[in-house]
């Protein structure tokens, strides 16, 4: 992502996503400079889910971790059960990014990662964060990260 | 004579020509028949070319005699017939007859002679022949000329012969040559195939994505042409082979049924070069012979045991053709015993199964999970590219198959890669039997349990050898604070799928078909050691972590990584690694089964109920009578209230005779004699208090666990952990006929802390403050405290940890955190670390205090006193003017003008409604779409009857019937199992519903548990959902343990000191301490014999509740320091655990 005059690479990883490799993730997000974590607004239980690992991240992940909420599947917001005040009111009250995203029609995509962009210290030049994506999750968690 | 011999030289050379093959043994014998050639062939030609020189001059001399005789009778000796005699008789005159006759006679004598002559003569070319026959330099000297052209012939035919030879010599050498540049040619486009193909990196150095290979080829075109030029030449041979069109197209499916789509020219070309170097590779002679080994062996062998000749023909690597038998016999052949055991139809029974206890365990567990990683399993195989692909049918067949037989294990991520690949070459029975052979041979069961245990421990097996096989890489991970584990991982249970490229992988799992998961170390060293110069020249984690990535996904030399895999030295041996392995298991499950244990040890304690030690949790201190407190203690099943009275330098505990199922939260009075008391299963207790005699009033289930109480002015206030702000008016009635709550959303999170603040009630939650105006509820201002702004330093999800009132504003601290900050307003009118004193400009806190933070602050009379989470107290004093203030700062960034205040729209507060003391009143409100919006709750009470009825008002249209419910203590718990269906969104597990804040549920609750707390079967109720909610919040204490070793160790060390406390509890800090008369039995220690780990949180509360009881006695010298204008007065250390409460009553009485 190009931002004014810096570009910010998200390094992002896919990690299995099934609970038995839950306790790897520490792993994972260990050092890495941001984290989406991607519920599904179809699925109230992915909601849970996701404040779980907000919760997580908050306590295992990197102090300074900028994090983000999205709200996948944006396309078929007549199915939602995750209403956008709930979720955004959960984030504010965490200081979480938030958006409501699609991967389908890539609403929002590029968005969230351009503001975590712009929420990231600009650090030294070698900036060096990890990231991991559950590709593999109804409610994924991904954590980009980003070097200058 | 020369043309003969050109005629000869030609006809030589023309022999030579087409019997290349007899030229060079017959050569001798043609030497003479080329001899007698040239001496025979005239039998009609004069003697006198007879070679002989002797014979010529004779010949010579006769013919001088002969011409007179000869030259009238030319033609007569020409035609020595008697026709012609007859002929001459009659022509001539008869005197001539007779001289004619007797010329005749003479010339007939002279032909005799001649005759004789000619027999001598062909006698001698006989003897002449004999004596060459015999040798050349035998020719006599008469007979120079014919032996000088002799020898002449010869010596030019063995010049010829001698040129043929070396013309031979030559073609056959042209040949050779010929055939060396053919295979050096070869040899070359290999090479240049394999260099080319070498030339693939991945950048890593620039801005392109990590796994995005790039090839720059020099050259221009050159290279270009080359490699289609070859291609097409491969492509007569192999018309499999791509082309450059057709991988560009993205049309090019391979042999494995992998569609090859490459925008990338250059990407294109190195697939072409890769595909060219194996084809060349199979052609050559290593390879055929290779190729006949294997088949010879098959022929011979339909078991393939690890010995040193099967290993070096695995490692070499199974022909493609025959990997498909290969891999069968070696799948088969690990699962032999198994096969007997289940039977040969085993895989057909267990997909014919349709239901069962293991069917229903795969539907329930694994089916969501596999289903979605069935098309994301390779989904650039044709076979595997839809749904209805044959490879994705069978696929979900064996994973299927594979769960009903191991629902232990079931579905891991990652067999899907395994079973998908192992499909490619096998059928659907045989990677059932590969996976089963994975998970019950090769690793042993614990590799892919619900911790993936095994895999973890191979993981630091590897750390292991790779500490001895590269020390250099393993440090410099070391350094940076990676895990290698974190690449690592997926190449052992995904067995490099996905890692490395394809024919890479095929090769690995030639190897580890055979020889089993040590080979994966060997391929694991060496991916990782092939780039160490890469690794150690970067420094940071992500380019680590692409080189490392890019270490594999450029590994295209198989040939070489098998090569240095197979020979890498001092590697343990396969039993060695399985005793280390077996260790690190063992170790591993060690650590979970501790952490289960807990877990469970957790759960038991909750349900039973013996484990009755009362821990002190919280102090509260009652503002109506300043010097009377409660201390509350009690764990998860038990909570209890003990009064506490301070007199002067003493303290008296008292019991209190009242006991809960639960831990109590938090305690308010609202009146000298009528507490509230909120538990942690979400009840509010109104109590009546006369002096130690407490009698519940009345009680009530709250949405939430209040975690806080406060009262102002007759209203009392809680704060619930669903983030909604509970308002009660009235409360000091203690005989209410109606109690009237006001729900306010304030927040998704928590609301921790609240503190009345002239006339507004400030609330803090996570990491703002909201201030509301206590009388009108109306949101004032919502400030963040901390927000995550950049740079700032600030750690970010701050959480408001503790407040305190004054007149400057309020103080408050947010988590682990030294700062105190001081708001008014939305304003922060001061930052002041306490871990640096601004006075004597030298850190307060010692080095090795630095990671403690402020735990609890009190602001009591101009005195600000602070405690830390290291067991200090510091005591400042706060300068009344504030122009004074010795670090002042606006900060703007906090004034929370990005956000919008969301809460002042969000909670609107409802009119106010008269709510009768009867049943069915009030028409619900119009429906609003916000479930989160304000909700008021009426509860009419008929004290005789003991029945209540409840009134909502609130949204929901289809909850009609509830807002008017009335229902007696009997039928509440029939109610509530009615209403289950209505929720929406929440499944029926109580536990969400304890936690939910869905005010339809929230009116269930009123209606259920608004009793009397005596009632048996409404104990068990209240107490079933107190478990629950403990279930929860346990549930995030474990998560907690599974990180958190650090915090596991600050708790250890606070059960020691515990212990130190116990034996001398006071001498270490040096205070005066007068003895304190309390009842023991409620503040009990953790027994010593108990298991110090069963519960931290349960630990936790002993050791504080134990300084809570030592602290009283301490603290009475507090209260005489003198104010000195902000500065640190007194720095204490009371304890070695952290100060959790600090607390003021009547003339400052300081309560740590």
């Amino acid at each position: 992502v190009c931002l004014d005059d810096a570009t910010i690479k998200f390094e992002i990883w896919d990690t299995a996503g099934q609970e038995r490799y839950h306790s790897l993730a520490p792993m994972y997000y260990r050092g890495a400079q941001a984290a989406i974590v991607v519920y599904d607004i179809t699925n109230q239980e992915s909601f849970q889910k996701a404040k779980n690992w907000v919760k997580e991240l908050q306590r295992q992940a990197s102090p300074n971790i900028v994090m983000a909420l999205a709200g996948n599947k944006a396309d078929v917001a007549n199915k939602r059960t995750v209403e956008y005040e709930e979720a955004n009111a959960y984030a504010e009250d965490n200081a979480l990014l938030f958006m409501e995203t699609s991967a389908k029609t890539s609403m929002n995509v590029n968005d969230i990662f351009m503001a975590i962009a712009k929420k990231l210290p600009i650090g030294p030049a070698h900036g060096e964060p990890t990231g991991t994506v559950d590709m593999n999750q109804p409610q994924q968690q991904q954590k980009g990260s980003c070097c200058k | 004579m020369l043309a003969v011999l050109k005629d000869q030289e030609s006809s030589t050379a023309g022999t030579g020509q087409h019997a290349p093959a007899f030229r060079k043994h017959s050569m001798p014998v043609r030497k003479f028949e080329v001899n007698r050639n040239v001496i025979m062939p005239p039998p009609n030609i004069l003697e006198g070319y007879l070679p002989d020189a002797e014979m010529d001059d004779w010949v010579t001399h006769w013919l001088t005699n002969e011409t007179f005789h000869n030259f009238p009778s030319v033609t007569d000796p020409t035609t020595p017939t008697s026709a012609s005699k007859v002929d001459t008789c009659s022509e001539s005159e008869r005197a001539e007859c007779e001289e004619l006759e007797q010329l005749r006679e003479i010339t007939n004598n002279q032909k005799k002679k001649i005759e004789e002559m000619k027999h001598e003569m062909n006698s001698m070319t006989v003897h002449i022949e004999q004596m060459r026959t015999r040798a050349d330099s035998n020719s006599g000297a008469d007979r120079d000329t014919l032996s000088a052209q002799n020898k002449f012939l010869n010596s030019e035919i063995l010049r010829m012969s001698a040129k043929c030879e070396i013309l031979g010599l030559q073609e056959s050498r042209g040949r050779k040559e010929n055939k060396r540049l053919l295979e050096e040619l070869q040899h070359l486009r290999s090479d240049y195939v394999y260099a080319i193909q070498s030339t693939i990196r991945i950048p890593i150095h620039d801005n392109s994505a990590m796994d995005v290979m790039s090839m720059k080829l020099l050259g221009g075109e050159t290279h270009k042409s080359r490699l289609i030029q070859l291609m097409s030449e491969a492509r007569q041979e192999n018309p499999s082979l791509p082309t450059l069109q057709s991988l560009l197209q993205g049309i090019y499916v391979d042999s494995f049924g992998f569609r090859i789509n490459l925008k990338d020219e250059p990407i294109a070309l190195h697939y072409m070069a890769t595909k060219l170097h194996h084809f060349y590779a199979n052609r050559t002679n290593p390879a055929n012979e290779h190729k006949h080994m294997w088949k010879q062996f098959l022929e011979n062998n339909d078991y393939i045991d690890l010995t040193p000749e099967t290993k070096s023909m695995c490692r070499k690597g199974i022909p493609n053709s025959l990997r498909a038998t290969v891999w069968r016999i070696l799948i088969n052949q690990q699962v032999e015993d198994l096969k007997t055991v289940y039977g040969k139809y085993y895989y057909r029974n267990l997909c014919n199964i349709q239901s069962g206890e293991d069917e229903k365990t795969y539907s329930n567990v694994h089916q969501k999970q596999i289903n979605l990683d069935l098309l994301r399993t390779m989904p650039n195989n044709v076979h595997f590219m839809s749904a209805n692909s044959k490879g994705v049918t069978q696929l979900l067949q064996v994973l299927h198959a594979f769960c009903l037989h191991n629902p232990k294990i079931g579905y891991c991520q990652g067999m899907n890669f395994l079973a998908a690949t192992a499909l490619l070459f096998v059928g659907p029975e045989d990677a059932f039997w590969f996976l089963i052979a994975i998970t019950e041979r090769y690793f042993d069961k614990t590799y892919f349990d619900s911790n993936l245990t095994g895999a973890q421990a191979d993981q630091e097996v590897l750390k292991g050898l790779l500490e001895v096989q590269h020390p250099k890489i393993m440090k410099h991970l070391q350094s940076l604070d990676i895990d290698v584990a974190s690449f690592t991982l997926n190449w052992f249970i995904a067995l490099f799928f996905d890692a490395v490229p394809f024919n890479t992988l095929l090769r690995i799992w030639d190897c580890f078909l055979l020889e089993g998961p040590k080979v994966l170390f060997r391929f694991a060293i060496v991916l990782i050691g092939k780039h160490e110069e890469e690794i150690i020249s970067r420094t940071d984690a992500i380019g680590i972590m692409r080189v490392s990535k890019a270490a594999t996904r450029l590994a295209f030399d198989e040939e070489a990584i098998v090569q240095v895999a197979c020979s890498i030295p001092n590697l343990p041996s396969r039993m060695e690694l399985k005793n280390i392995q077996l260790q690190y298991v063992n170790l591993l499950a060690e650590k979970l089964e501790k952490k289960t244990k807990r877990a469970n040890e957790f759960v038991k304690s909750i349900t039973i109920s013996e484990t009755n030690e009362k821990l002190i949790s919280n102090i509260f201190i009652d503002t109506f009578t300043p010097s009377n407190g409660f201390i509350v203690s009690g764990h998860h099943l038990m909570g209890k209230i003990a009064s506490i009275k301070v007199v002067k330098n003493q303290a008296f505990i008292k019991d209190i005779d009242i006991e809960f199922d639960c831990r109590v939260v938090s305690i308010c009075m609202v009146r000298k004699d009528m507490a509230y008391v909120s538990l942690i299963s979400g009840f509010l207790i109104a109590a009546h208090v006369n002096d130690n005699e407490w009698s519940v009033l009345w009680e009530l289930k709250l949405p939430d666990v209040a975690t806080f109480l406060i009262h102002c002015e007759n209203t009392l206030f809680a704060g619930l952990a669903n983030g909604i702000l509970t308002v009660f008016e009235n409360a000091g009635d203690q005989w209410p006929t109606s109690v009237q709550m006001w729900h306010m959303p304030l927040s998704s999170s928590p609301l921790t802390n609240a503190v009345v603040h002239e006339d507004t009630l400030v609330v803090g939650t996570a990491c703002k403050l909201i201030t509301l105006d206590a009388q009108s509820l109306t949101t004032l201002s919502t400030t963040h405290v901390a927000s995550s702004n950049v740079g700032s330093g600030v750690i970010y999800f701050d959480k408001i940890t503790c407040m305190t009132e004054s007149p400057f504003g309020v103080f408050l601290t947010t988590d682990h955190s030294t700062l105190v900050q001081l708001w008014q307003e939305s304003t922060c009118n001061l930052l002041y670390d306490i871990a640096f004193d601004h006075k004597t400009r030298k850190p307060s806190l010692s080095e090795t205090e630095t990671s403690s933070y402020v735990e609890s602050m009190l602001f009591h009379d101009n005195l600000l006193w602070i405690g830390t989470s290291s067991g200090y107290i510091f005591i400042y004093s706060v300068d009344n003017e504030k122009g004074k203030e010795e670090v002042k700062y606006k900060l703007k960034k906090f004034s929370g003008e990005k956000r919008t205040s969301r809460s002042s729209t969000r909670s609107q507060r409802l009119g106010s409604l008269i709510e009768s003391s009867d049943e069915r009143d009030e028409s619900p409100p119009p429906y609003i779409g916000n479930e989160k919006r304000a909700s008021r709750v009426s509860i009419s009470i008929d004290r005789e009857t003991q029945q209540y009825s409840v009134a909502t008002f609130q949204q929901n249209p289809e909850d009609v019937d509830i807002p008017c419910s009335t229902s007696s203590r009997l039928n509440s718990i029939s109610s509530r199992t009615m209403k289950h269906p209505m929720k929406k969104g929440f499944s029926a597990d109580s536990a969400v519903s304890v936690f939910s804040s869905e005010p339809n549920e929230l009116i269930e609750k009123c209606n259920e548990n608004l009793l009397l707390r005596d009632s048996p079967r409404f104990r068990e109720n209240r107490f079933f959902s107190s478990t629950n909610s403990s279930c929860t919040s346990m549930e995030y204490d474990d998560t907690f343990e599974l990180y958190s070793d650090e915090e596991r160790s600050r708790r250890r060390i606070a059960i020691s000191s515990h212990k130190r406390l116990l034996a001398a509890p006071i001498k270490p800090l040096d205070l005066h301490r007068k003895d304190l008369d309390f009842d023991y039995s409620y503040i009990v220690p953790v027994p010593e014999s108990a298991d110090k780990e069963t519960s931290n949180d349960v630990e936790d509360s002993a050791v504080y509740g134990l300084i809570d009881i030592i602290s009283v006695g301490e603290f009475f010298l507090f209260c005489r320091v003198s104010s000195v204008s902000l500065s640190l007065l007194m720095k204490l250390k009371i304890s070695e655990t952290s100060v959790r409460k600090i607390i003021s009553s009547g003339w400052v009485r300081v309560i740590i």
